[in-house]
């Protein structure tokens, strides 16, 4: 086992925990903030796979079904980080509209 | 330049632009939550850098020279009974960049899991206040 396919394997791990804790969140929370933690739920797991495809890549093999898996790879890292930046948007504008309901 | 490495770099961009989103966050608020925040807010940045070394990594193994970066041969010939030594070094800078990166992405996600962690405490705390209210 590479060194690079040991500590993919350690963050597909670590990020399907992230995942797990996120839907934790997702059980106490509600309304709005709940649709964003949403987002940070389905972001970890396309996180997760990534993680899972590069070890695969580690492995030796180089495409799914004709399609390259470091294109795959790229394209699930792209998803997790749109998604993690509405994600993040979206729970800026529920704080700074609560941030300003308080200070009126 | 491949497709691969240009969502690459559009990666590290909206990464480097969700930092500058959860900073914002961080600003806004208070406590304990900000205290969560505070590990959440480098762990962005930090995934950003992790794929910046990616498309390093991914440049200099398109252009990376067919040679070795070292060369030491050792040779000793006792009437043709032959001892050979030869070390050849093939771009290490590239190997240690993978390794380098999803070390990287590591780190990136234990701040991720502190700050969850301490998110999901924070919030299973005001949620059993709001279950006995």
């Amino acid at each position: 086992m590479s060194f690079v396919m040991f500590a993919a394997t350690i963050n597909f791990f670590l990020a399907s925990l992230a995942a797990l804790i996120s839907f934790g969140i997702i059980r106490k929370v509600t309304g709005d903030l709940a649709l964003s933690w949403r987002y940070s739920f389905i972001a970890f797991q396309i996180l997760a796979l990534s993680t899972l495809l590069t070890a695969i890549y580690e492995l030796g093999i180089r495409s799914v079904a004709g399609i390259s898996l470091q294109l795959l790879t790229y394209i699930s890292h792209f998803v997790f980080v749109i998604l993690a930046f509405f994600g993040l948007l979206y729970q800026y504008r529920i704080l700074k509209g609560l941030t300003d309901r308080g200070v009126k | 330049m491949t497709a691969a490495n240009l969502l690459a770099i559009v990666v590290t961009i909206v990464g480097i632009a969700a930092a500058l989103i959860a900073r914002k966050t961080w600003l806004l608020v208070e406590d304990d939550l900000a205290d969560s925040w505070r590990w959440i807010l480098p762990s962005v940045p930090v995934y950003a850098i992790s794929f910046a070394i990616l498309v390093m990594h991914n440049l200099l193994q398109k252009y990376a020279v067919p040679q070795p970066v070292f060369d030491l041969a050792f040779s000793v010939s006792l009437i043709k009974k032959q001892a050979m030594l030869t070390i050849k070094i093939w771009e290490p800078i590239i190997l240690v960049l993978k390794n380098i990166q999803v070390l990287v992405e590591l780190l990136f996600l234990i701040l991720v899991l502190i700050g969850l962690i301490r998110q999901y405490r924070l919030f299973q705390e005001l949620y059993r206040k709001q279950d006995r209210g």
